[in-house]
């Protein structure tokens, strides 16, 4: 009968451990409602999302190649046909870097759109009524910046402001026309603007960095009068912002005077953008961007380029793109948001407002920073916004600005030579197409 | 049935007679009768030690000795039946009228058509099989060097498809059996070893850009006793929920009771190369064609690339010289292996030990494998009624890894797409880089990557037997598999170099699997007619999957290779583990050895799926149908066995999902200025479920001539539902896809395998084994296309592994243009005119072995595989025939000379130019037809005769000659149309980008037993 209890223990052994080895726990990851429960988790889940913005699908990487590619600062000499697709016009709605700068941004925004919602249900007193607004302030600034640049490059896009909680939450997404996208960024800049101290942090969204997107955001709107309010308001504040000498200097060093808001990276979290750049053996990497032969001949007229002609160097022959990411450690800024812009934009602004000689001065501030002869005077209004608009060309050069100016002005067909105005907007990835009926596809793709 | 038993005199021995008469004595008040008598071969007479004597109608049963001599001490009188059984030979029964010497002579059982199989949880008899099994022959691909045994399976058994994914030895293969049944869970079969699951899990963490180590390269060939491929719902639903892509099941060689300890040594020698390589232009032509599509684009003639170097050019076309980087990298690869075993058993013990020690370099320089494997099997009898034994299989492997695949900073990338005019070296000796590439010679001098495999797997098991055919059995395993990892790219690679300055990674890699396992038996016959087999036990596992690394940059001189030297050292570790709980029965009955039946159930649960959804229940069963034992058709006289056979099951499958994929899940580590954030990673499916493969198979084996031809047919049908996929959502929801179940997929095919013995002379004898399979896939449903990089798509209405292309119809032979297939007429090339227009699966694929024994003592085997009907996207051509837009940066291919230069040219390579669609769209030219056949192993073996065996005391001694891959008939323009790039997505077949052909081998052996 020995036998028998051999097999009653052997097989209760096993009947006991069954529940056990089905019950297993992951020790990598948390479940989504242990997310955002206290203080820590709180402020873990505000890192997470300055991470996604970080992200090199994001502005790591392809949100800057799209739009400098875009530009006709930048050519695609490279090897992967989808890349070369932005150089000339002619996306494809399969191209993978459209889908993959998509997915991103939206990535960004559910982590947004999580902090928003679940910091008010938070119960946890050491996390103060002060802290819960900064971190909500910083949750709405990032928000709007990512729906900005999902406007600017789509147009027609979906307007998601809950966080995700199960697939069934796709199914109301649909298209919003981009009056009501702008709407969207212009409430959340607001939220953003009053909740958010006025402590400078030139790496994380602050009220300034909320008060120099606002400006950006009344350019594109043409509310010139709010435009120049907000950009003079970071302007006078010379105390925590003041323009550096020379022109490298702001990329040369991290976090100079001169920034507003500029994503970083660490070794812990690096960016490839220098990849595209440089071909080996300079600094190990694609060479699939060089600056454009009109670009180059500008930034050496002295008249012109002045010190920003550091934005170029020359190696075995070849001119190549100069800026932080010539030395390729992956640590390099991204600028989001800098002071020589504000001058820009109130110039702009006032320009637009027939204020020509306030909106020159502006003007000449970038020029004279650039060690580039002041311009004395000019005609008319027209002929002003022209200049700035060069001005805008050299002065913001690598900082994904070129493409939107020229869209935004009407000049972009008649400069790039786009014959089809439906290329002006990026295709809505195929992908989502098929996968949510109700989504249309920009006209033309 | 025949039956040969005569009667043979002959005095017994002394010391035998002396044992007789000791028996005899003390068990005289029994009246116990003395029964003595041998088992031999019926043809070469040899005996036949450890055959099995039982007599009819009694449970007294004796195991020949090592001179095939058995003894029966039994109260029972004469006449009695003796029941006889040996593997490899048919049972025999004979009736013993007279006291005396008897002899039983054996017929041995033809090649093909064993009388036993194993199958899940038991053996099973061949005749009344319902199920569709097929046996490898394993004296078949002893001859052929390879690492791993999934890799010799190709062309051995109907219905497995196999494709190797590059020459590197020891890496993973692409193997279906039945095809794929699913997208995103696993496709690759079970693999059981003796009764235990092995993991077939590669446990590379570190990647080398392609090719993946294969587990399976840890069992040794030689170790093979039999392996059997269970393909129908019948024989697979025992395994339940890991059985939905078949089951192999392999057993390793054990010892034999009463048999005399043997010994085998064999060692071979091999000596590889590449059949074929690539054949880039040459400088000058390289510098032709650039300049021609300088002008093509309507550039000045005068500053064209390739003008005099006194005009600021590269220098004149013919001025440029030509570096070889191909044969830099490939080299002629030797392999050596060595096994020793040794066999034998007692009257309660058998053994068997085993010991290999395998070394093949790789034809492209420097991957290499070692494998030293020790293996020990014991059983042993402890009580009557309790055996005990165990299996324990240690291995060691040794890999030299390179990013050798498609990758930029690989070997093969290297010399293969540097154009060939640009040097190999800078003016101050360092290495040149000139293009996107990894310098060849840095790429294989400059890069340490090893691999250190260590291997454990361990059974013991109990087997009691409880009352007469009822038995238990409780086995107990662990299977623990560990890879250390270590690179170390210098200053001088492209990884390496400055600023990075020295990059090194190590890392380990732990898979440990815990498994237990009880089965309870039950045989029982009732009158003769009714056979009961019943079978019941359960399983639980629980496995764990750890990896650790760390990675430094920053070496203070390359002489530094350890971490500890670096500069900047990072580290990650995770470790995830998952738990399976099953049950599982079967009950078969077969009736007067005519008709038969299975019942299988298996119930799973699995930690992976939601908390309601973590049971599934797989049913099957199966009939068969021997009619070849009707009278009727005995009456034909044509079959000398016929059978028919049906099943029906389902079976399940969870592999190959993450181990929480029903949950929603938060990652940490997602940093920001050094401080570490947190993120959804994963939506939350609480509905996830398992996958679930219904299978009908109906099958058919008819044997002709006395056994001498042997047919088997088999149609099957299986259809996935709830496939696990990895479901695109849409990306505003802030995730690009969720695990769910969502989609359906088909397989169809038919299978026949003919074996026939030709010839049977003395001096001449000739087996052919030829088998033929089709499947067909077809993704039933499938909510949204899923579009894989490059030309890969999967789409409903459409088989997986289809391509997705803009048609070429042919160039425009006024303007050189690639005329393109406008599907929607609008006058443009959009996203709209792509079609589908192929896939990677063959109509049409098997092998054919022919076994030919000349002068009795001269074997040889020709070993045929085949291919026909399947298509290959060939991207190193697609790449290489850039026509003018990546010049510089990417070779061409000779082909390219063939362009269109003027108008009037016919052909089907555009003008070359930078611009336009010629450059920036995928033409269909690429892909092209990838069937093939190939003689897969041409062998020579010559047996020393018995004579001189026997006067050196050993029993066999024979060398060999073979040629692996000595010839391929193919239309292929690649290297090699056995080809994958499948860099780990198991959704891409058929993709051909920069992989090294596989190697043509000449090897010679020797094997000795004694």
């Amino acid at each position: 009968m020995k036998l028998v209890y051999v097999i009653l223990i052997s097989i209760s052994v096993v009947l006991i451990s069954c529940k056990k080895v089905l019950d297993t726990q992951s020790q990598l990851y948390i479940d989504q409602s242990q997310s955002i429960v206290d203080k820590r988790s709180a402020q873990a889940a505000l890192v997470g999302a300055y991470n996604a913005l970080s992200q090199n699908t994001y502005q790591g990487n392809t949100f800057r190649y799209i739009t400098n590619l875009l530009s006709d600062n930048i050519k695609w000499v490279g090897n992967t046909p989808t890349n070369r697709e932005f150089d000339v016009y002619a996306v494809f709605a399969t191209n993978s870097r459209v889908q993959e700068l998509w997915s991103a941004i939206y990535k960004t925004t559910n982590i947004a759109n999580n902090i928003i919602e679940k910091i008010p249900l938070i119960n946890d007193v050491t996390l103060d009524q002060a802290e819960r607004n900064r971190e909500k302030g910083e949750a709405f600034f990032l928000r709007a910046l990512c729906y900005f640049d999902l406007v600017r490059l789509w147009g027609n896009v979906p307007i998601v402001s809950k966080p995700t909680e199960s697939p069934i939450d796709a199914k109301d997404i649909r298209n919003s026309p981009p009056s009501e996208v702008y709407q969207f960024i212009e409430k959340d800049l607001d939220s953003a603007e009053s909740l958010l101290p006025s402590i400078v942090d030139r790496n994380r969204a602050n009220q300034y960095t909320a008060k120099a997107l606002k400006a950006r955001l009344y350019l594109y709107e043409k509310n010139w009068t709010k435009a120049e309010d907000y950009a003079t308001q970071i302007i006078n504040d010379s105390a925590d912002f003041k323009l550096v000498k020379p022109y490298s200097q702001f990329y040369s060093v991290k976090n100079t005077s001169e920034s507003i808001f500029e994503v970083d990276y660490t070794i812990n979290n690096k960016n490839v953008y220098a990849t595209n750049w440089f071909q080996n053996p300079t600094t190990g990497g694609k060479k699939e961007f060089l600056p454009t032969d009109d670009f180059v001949a500008l930034l050496k007229d002295p008249n012109v380029g002045g010190s920003r002609s550091a934005l170029i160097f020359n190696a075995g022959g070849v001119t190549y793109g100069n800026m932080n990411f010539h030395i390729a450690t992956g640590e390099d800024q991204s600028y989001v948001l800098r002071l020589a812009e504000m001058y820009l934009i109130r110039a702009e602004a006032r320009a637009r407002q027939n204020r020509l000689a306030e909106g020159l001065s502006d003007l000449n501030v970038i020029r004279d920073r650039a060690n580039v002869p002041p311009i004395t005077a000019v005609g008319t209004t027209d002929e002003l916004i022209d200049k700035i608009l060069l001005e805008r060309r050299m002065e913001l050069a690598y900082e994904s600005h070129r493409w939107f100016d020229l869209i935004r002005t009407g000049k972009a067909q008649e400069v790039l030579g786009i014959t089809d105005v439906n290329k002006l907007l990026l295709p809505i990835p195929r992908q989502e197409i098929l996968i949510n009926s109700n989504l249309t596809q920009n006209p033309g793709y | 049935m025949n039956i040969s038993a005569k009667r043979v005199t002959q005095y017994p021995s002394t010391p035998f007679f002396l044992a007789a008469f000791l028996f005899v004595a003390s068990y005289a008040v029994a009246q116990n009768n003395t029964l003595r008598g041998k088992v031999i071969d019926e043809k070469t007479k040899s005996s036949l030690p450890g055959a099995t004597v039982h007599i009819k109608g009694s449970t007294h049963e004796v195991v020949t000795n090592d001179n095939g001599e058995f003894t029966i001490v039994t109260a029972q009188h004469l006449p009695l039946t003796y029941s006889v059984t040996y593997v490899g030979y048919q049972t025999m029964e004979a009736t013993q009228t007279d006291q005396g010497y008897f002899t039983i002579s054996m017929i041995p059982t033809s090649n093909e058509l064993k009388d036993v199989v194993v199958v899940g949880y038991g053996t099973q008899s061949r005749k009344n099989l319902a199920s569709s099994v097929s046996s490898v022959n394993v004296s078949q691909i002893e001859d052929i060097p390879s690492a791993s045994i999934d890799q010799l399976l190709q062309g051995k058994a109907p219905g497995v498809l196999t494709s190797a994914n590059s020459p590197v030895p020891g890496s993973g293969i692409f193997l279906r059996v039945r095809g794929s049944t699913s997208i995103n869970a696993s496709n690759d079969p079970l693999y059981v070893v003796d009764g235990v699951f092995i993991n077939n899990r590669s446990l590379q963490s570190v990647s080398t850009g392609g090719q993946v180590t294969d587990p399976l390269a840890d069992l040794n060939p030689a170790d093979i006793e039999s392996i059997e491929i269970l393909k129908d719902a019948d024989a697979t639903a025992i395994y339940g929920s890991r059985g939905a892509n078949g089951v192999i099941l392999i057993t390793t060689k054990h010892g034999r009771l009463n048999s005399k300890s043997k010994v085998n040594i064999g060692y071979y020698y091999g000596s590889s190369k590449a059949p074929k390589l690539w054949t880039p232009l040459s400088g000058p032509e390289e510098a032709l064609l650039q300049n021609e599509t300088w002008i093509n684009d309507g550039k000045p003639y005068a500053t064209r690339p390739f003008r005099p170097k006194s005009e600021g050019g590269l220098g004149l076309p013919e001025e440029q010289p030509t570096y070889d980087r191909l044969g830099i990298i490939f080299q002629r690869a030797p392999t050596h292996n060595i096994d020793i075993s040794t066999n034998g058993g007692d009257a309660k013990t058998s053994f068997y030990l085993g010991g290999n020690y395998f070394d093949q370099e790789s034809i492209v320089k420097p991957d290499a494998f070692k494998r030293y494997s020790l293996r020990v099997n014991v059983d042993h009898q402890l009580r009557e009624a309790i055996k005990i034994g165990a299996s324990i299989d240690a291995v060691k492997t040794d890999r030299i890894k390179s990013p050798n695949n498609n990758v930029p900073y690989g070997a093969v990338n290297g010399a293969l797409y540097t154009p060939s005019y640009l040097p190999l070296f800078n003016a101050d000796g360092s290495y040149a880089r000139p293009s996107l590439f990894e310098n060849p010679i840095a790429a294989i001098k400059e890069v340490h990557f090893t691999d250190i495999g260590t291997r454990f797997t361990g059974n013991v098991y109990g087997e009691f037997a409880i009352t007469k055919g009822l038995k238990l059995r409780t086995s107990w395993s662990i299977d623990f598999n560990e890879s250390k990892e270590d690179n170390f790219f210098n200053s001088k690679t492209y990884i390496g170099q400055a600023p990075t300055n020295g990059s090194a990674t190590s890392a380990i890699t732990r898979n440990l699997t815990l498994i237990n396992e009880q089965l309870l038996t039950y045989n029982k016959t009732i009158n003769g007619i009714h056979a009961f087999a019943i079978t019941a036990g359960n399983t639980v596992q629980k496995e764990s999957f750890d990896v650790t690394s760390v990675t430094g940059i920053g070496f203070p001189t390359d002489g530094f290779s350890q971490i500890t030297s670096s500069a900047i050292q990072t580290g990650t570790s995770s470790s995830s583990d998952a738990g399976l709980v099953s049950y599982f029965s079967r009950v078969n009955y077969v009736y007067n050895k005519k008709y038969s039946v299975d019942v299988n159930l298996r119930a799973d649960a699995s930690s992976r799926f939601g908390k309601d959804h973590q049971w599934g229940y797989f049913p099957a069963a199966g009939i068969s149908w021997r009619a070849g034992q009707e009278d009727f058709v005995k009456a034909l006289n044509i079959f000398s066995d016929l059978k028919f056979r049906a099943s029906y099951g389902s079976t399940g499958n969870q592999n190959g999902i993450p181990d929480f994929a029903s949950k929603g899940l938060w990652s940490g580590g997602n940093t920001y200025q050094d401080v570490s954030g947190i993120a959804p990673i994963q939506m939350a499916n609480p509905d996830l479920k398992w996958e679930t493969t219904r299978q009908a198979d109906f099958g058919a084996d008819a044997a002709f001539f006395s056994n001498r031809v042997n047919i088997g047919f088999d149609y099957y049908r299986k259809y996935t539902t709830n496939l696990l996929l990895q479901l695109p959502v849409s990306s505003q929801l802030g995730y690009t896809s969720i695990f769910a179940n969502a989609g359906e997929m088909s397989n169809e095919g038919y299978e026949l395998n003919i074996s026939a013995n030709l010839f049977q002379k003395e001096k001449f004898s000739w087996n052919v084994n030829l088998n033929i399979s089709t499947n067909k896939n077809l993704i039933e449903k499938l909510p949204t296309p899923i579009i894989k990089t490059g030309v890969i798509i999967l789409q409903q209405g459409h088989p997986l592994y289809s391509f997705y292309v803009h048609k070429q119809l042919g160039v425009d032979p006024q303007t050189g243009d690639v005329l393109f297939d406008d599907l929607n007429k609008d006058g443009k090339v959009t996203d709209a005119d792509l079609q589908i227009l192929g896939n990677a699966w063959p109509k049409w694929f098997g092998g054919l072995t022919n076994n030919f024994i000349l002068f009795k003592n001269v074997d040889v085997q020709a070993a045929f595989n085949y291919s026909i009907g399947n298509d290959i996207w060939d991207n190193t051509r697609y790449r290489m025939g850039h026509g003018g837009s990546r010049n510089g940066v990417f070779a061409m291919l000779k082909e390219e000379l063939n362009r269109w230069q003027k108008p009037g040219d016919i052909t089907d390579v555009p003008r070359l130019t930078a611009s336009g669609n010629n450059a920036a769209i995928i033409p269909s030219r690429f892909l092209e037809d990838g069937s093939y056949v190939r003689l897969r192993n041409l062998s020579v073996g010559y047996s020393l005769p018995k004579s001189i065996m026997a006067k050196w005391k050993m029993s066999t001694v024979r060398v060999y000659l073979s040629a692996i891959n000595l010839l391929t008939i193919t239309r292929y323009k690649g290297v090699d149309p056995e080809v994958n790039v499948s860099n780990g997505d198991q959704n891409v077949l058929g993709y051909d980008q920069a992989i090294a052909p596989q190697p043509r081998t000449f090897q010679a052996g020797v094997n000795v037993s004694f």
